[in-house]
């Protein structure tokens, strides 16, 4: 124990002895709450999947049910590869460009991290619509220009299939990973890469041998956020795979949930989805704990920009290529439809109107409020959440009391349950009586808070450990209670890593699909299901509108906190 | 405010905090005091299947221009995701729905079995033609929309004589990979469809069709879209949706198969636990009035009522080739054809 904690442990123990500790009600409030969000959800669903439908009496034939057609077990099949593929993907796609941005002299940096943003706040459905437009085989962009050029019959791409859907799902995807290693490119000093230098390896076998094993932890890292997310997605499968013809475990969880409803099976069917997601952390935790990496300090050293020469030219032509495909062409096209009277007319000045967003502003009955509820629940998630993952990781980094790193690991664990399966799991415990929330903003509000708080504590939990708690204990020492160290000393010190950490919950919070399409009713759309709706009679024009209301507010959202912030929030971390 | 009017609303309060059982039976008071009451309500949800989202918006708008202060919020899904969702309401005794607007007729004998629909009988009733006079179940519900499922193709791409000219042309492989379908789990019209045909060519024409490489939706609407991007040339449609797009320029054609159109009812009925009962059946009885007739036929949608006539562009049933089912064949057949489908299409 160092000299710090031990000195600040000692008044605790003193407190302690003397009177009954008032934190002692705050971790009996966390922990109930805890088990409110995270503890009984997930044990509701693995109940709900051993009973009887009718009976309610413990059976196994769910599980015989879940995976006894070949149909279902191909859709999970399905899963696995896609989530290996589009992880392969992204890596290809995340790593150089965030190595080029933090490491290299590569030009246009800013422009760079502004359409990486761009990616990360299209909701992945806005996106795969994009790419139907784009890639559609008759009909898309790219297929009439290639078939203009080449004059064949038959276009080159096509986005319904299991290669379009993987690409497409990467694309929007590989902002996690980005900003996994670019946080951890922006940590790592170049100490040790000048000593490679100074012993004679050039850029290649440095970056490669040096640079690359010390930020393989986060990659790592990332790689299995990618993983889950890829497996978990629900809209862009919809959207591609249906039409394609193949399914995977979301679409058929889905299937689950329509007549008869089958939601014991639908459990059973997500448990081992469960499985799977906590076996790939231990491997994880078994390959990062293998190899030490304190060179990840976070302190001193300086971090040297590499050299490309020339090559920083193919660098940013790749990158561009990259985000070109992600965003660039895709916003394009989902302008021309946003704008169009008939998108299939093409462009032309008597195609072009505006109608499509008057129609969703003031005539149609519902489009307005499922703007409003997104906002309102992401907001709302992002509030609770953030003050649930500020309240644990104040107590765990603060060791205040025995036990707390249960409360740590109970809140990081919705990390390892897919959107999916915790809305199941949400509708399993809550939606019935006594708590009869089906249908409420409360239920969705709740289940978002639950399903983002893993990043609301990692981030509450980073900033609270980079505050040296001698700036509290001073204030103790003079006299002043915790209370008020954590308001006069923390709280402002913390202010804007909290507002950062808030905008990375409240982004995807708005965005956010296959948690809510399972516990949304018709009162509480949010804008994300009433796209999915509007998608299902192909109603590209009004669509693609609606896109673009929800990303012109995001951005707005995120510009106002960055201004706040006065840096751009997810990209760059503050250098020690 | 009479004092009718206070108790009925007294009731819909007590039927809002869950116990349905208390709503007042067979309201079929004039409509003065129903619309009142039903401003008092002030909205409604409407659970509707029928018609295209763009269509279901301006129905909406067209009830509120007429009774103002009652407003319509528009759920539009397709028929099996609308049923789903309404039956996980009544399983979570978490009522939405006023007012339920299918595309499986079937779905409203298994909701009667649930005691899930309310005793009203709107007064338009009885102004329904008499082609549909006695599908529904007096008292509980009624047909409010039909439309024909036909063959239509893009006249950009299909030259009239070179269009399919019954169901089994669309098998033929000069349209492979270009021939649009919805799907059967999903659009009630399409399940409907889907049973007809097995009945007529048994499951081997689904089978054949999946050599076929059809692109399938999820809406009944959704070949329409596609054949309007090019994405498609042929399929199957709705006659309503089809009529419509063409008239705003769009290159669509419909074609009366030679084995017989599809006729398609679909009803609609208040639910007993309607958080709205009033502003419900004043919704209810406006489905079949003559006004909301006359914005269907604005929108090329065939009026269930004699004194509206349809759009020019349809010929008149009486000269059409029908297939029809009864709703027994549908409520058997759809389940059924939905699983068959997976496992062939998945």
């Amino acid at each position: 124990m160092s000299q710090a904690e031990l000195s600040h442990s000692v008044p605790v123990v003193a407190m302690r002895r003397r009177t009954f500790d008032p934190l002692m009600i705050l971790w009996v409030v966390l922990a109930a709450a805890l088990i409110f969000l995270v503890v009984n959800p997930l044990f509701r669903l693995v109940q709900l999947s051993l009973q009887d439908t009718d009976t309610g009496a413990f059976t196994l034939l769910n599980y015989v049910t879940a995976y006894s057609r070949p149909r279902y077990l191909t859709a999970t099949w399905n899963s696995l590869q896609l989530g290996f593929w589009v992880t392969v993907l992204c890596l290809l796609f995340a790593v150089p460009i965030a190595w080029a941005v933090s490491r290299t002299d590569m030009p246009c940096k800013g422009a760079i991290r502004l359409l990486v943003l761009g990616a990360f706040v299209t909701p992945p459905y806005l996106g795969s619509i994009a790419w139907i437009l784009l890639a559609g085989p008759n009909s898309g962009w790219l297929n009439r220009v290639w078939m203009a050029v080449t004059g064949a019959q038959e276009g080159l791409f096509n986005i319904y299939s299991f290669a379009g859907l993987t690409f497409n799902i990467a694309l929007y995807s590989f902002p996690y990973l980005f900003i996994f290693t670019s946080a951890a490119l922006d940590v790592v000093s170049s100490e040790m890469e000048d000593a490679a230098n100074i012993l004679g390896a050039g850029i290649m076998r440095t970056t490669l041998r040096i640079t690359l094993p010390m930020i393989l932890p986060a990659i790592l890292g990332g790689a299995i956020v990618t993983f889950l997310e890829a497996i978990a997605l629900f809209g862009t499968p919809a959207l591609i795979a249906i039409p394609a013809r193949f399914n995977v475990v979301t679409t058929q969880l889905l299937q689950f949930f329509s007549q008869p409803i089958r939601a014991e099976v639908a459990a059973a069917y997500a448990v081992p989805l469960l499985l799977i997601t906590v076996a790939l952390f231990g491997v994880q935790r078994l390959l990062v704990h293998r190899r030490g990496f304190v060179a990840l300090t976070g302190k001193g050293g300086e971090r040297r920009i590499t050299s490309l020469g020339p090559w920083r030219w193919v660098m940013l032509g790749y990158t561009m290529l990259v985000l070109s495909l992600s965003v660039l062409l895709p916003y394009v096209v989902l302008a021309q439809a946003a704008l169009s009277k008939a998108w299939g007319r093409g462009l032309s000045l008597d195609n072009l109107t505006l109608h499509n967003f008057y129609y969703l502003l003031f005539q149609h009955e519902t489009a307005a409020q499922s703007v409003v509820n997104s906002f309102t629940y992401a907001a709302a998630a992002a509030c609770i959440a953030i003050t649930l993952a500020l309240a644990i990781a104040y107590i765990v980094s603060r060791r205040l009391l025995p036990w707390a790193g249960v409360l740590s690991f109970v809140a990081m664990a919705p990390f390892v349950v897919p959107g999916i399966v915790l809305a199941i799991a949400f509708y399993a415990a809550y939606a019935p009586p006594p708590l009869a929330l089906y249908g409420t903003a409360t239920i969705l509000i709740l289940a978002f808070a639950t399903r983002f708080l893993p990043i609301g504590y990692a981030n509450a939990d980073a900033a609270i450990r980079s505050i040296n708690p001698e700036m509290e204990e001073a204030v103790r020492i003079l006299g002043g209670g915790r209370l008020l160290a954590i308001r006069r000393v923390l709280a402002p010190l913390m202010k804007r890593s909290l507002i950062g950490a808030w905008l990375l919950v409240f982004i995807p919070a708005t965005r956010e699909l296959s948690t809510a399409m399972f516990l949304y009713g018709p009162k509480t759309r949010t804008m994300s299901v009433m796209l999915m709706d509007m998608s299902e009679e192909g109603n590209f024009e009004s669509l693609a509108a609606l896109g673009f209301l929800l990303l012109a507010s995001t951005l707005i959202i995120v510009g106002l906190a960055s201004s706040l912030l006065g840096r751009d929030f997810m990209l760059r971390r503050e250098r020690g | 405010m009479s004092k009718s009017i206070t108790r009925r609303l007294a009731a819909s309060g007590v039927a809002a905090l869950g116990a349905a059982a208390l709503l007042p039976r067979a309201v079929r008071a004039d409509t003065a005091a129903l619309e009142a009451a039903a401003r008092q309500e002030g909205t409604l949800t409407w659970y509707v299947a029928q018609v295209d989202g763009e269509t279901a918006e301006l129905m909406g708008r067209a009830f509120t221009a007429q009774y103002p202060g009652v407003k319509v919020a528009v759920i539009r899904t397709t028929g099996q995701v609308a049923y789903e969702r309404l039956t996980q309401d009544l399983k979570n005794n978490a009522p939405q729905c006023d007012v339920f607007s299918t595309t499986d007729i079937s779905h409203m004998p298994a909701l009667m079995q649930k005691k899930a629909l309310a005793n009203y009988t709107p007064d338009n009733a009885a102004a329904l033609a008499t082609a549909f006079k006695g599908l529904g179940q007096d008292g509980y519900w009624y047909p409010n929309h039909s439309t024909l499922m036909m063959i239509i193709y893009s006249t950009k791409n299909v030259l009239p004589e070179d269009a399919p000219k019954n169901w089994p042309d669309l098998l033929d492989p000069k349209w492979k990979g270009k021939v649009a379908f919805g799907h059967p789990a999903f659009s009630g019209y399409v399940g409907v469809w889907t049973v007809q045909m097995r009945k007529l060519y048994g499951w081997s024409y689904f089978e054949k069709l999946a050599k076929n490489n059809p692109r399938i939706g999820r809406s009944g609407n959704d070949p329409i879209t596609l054949l309007n991007a090019g994405e498609c040339v042929t399929g199957l449609g709705p006659l309503a949706t089809a009529l419509l797009t063409a008239s705003k320029g769009n290159p669509m054609a419909i074609q009366y198969p030679t084995d017989g159109s599809m006729l398609c009812i679909g009803p609609s009925g208040v639910l007993a636990n309607a958080p709205h009962p009033n502003a419900g059946r004043l919704f209810m009885n406006w489905l079949l009035s003559r006004e909301c007739a006359q914005v269907m036929a604005d929108n090329f949608q065939t009026p269930v009522r004699d004194d509206v006539p349809a759009k020019a562009g349809a010929k008149p049933l009486s000269e059409v080739k029908l297939l029809r089912l009864t709703t027994e064949e549908i409520g058997k057949g759809v389940p059924e054809v939905i699983e068959q489908w997976r496992d062939t299409f998945s």
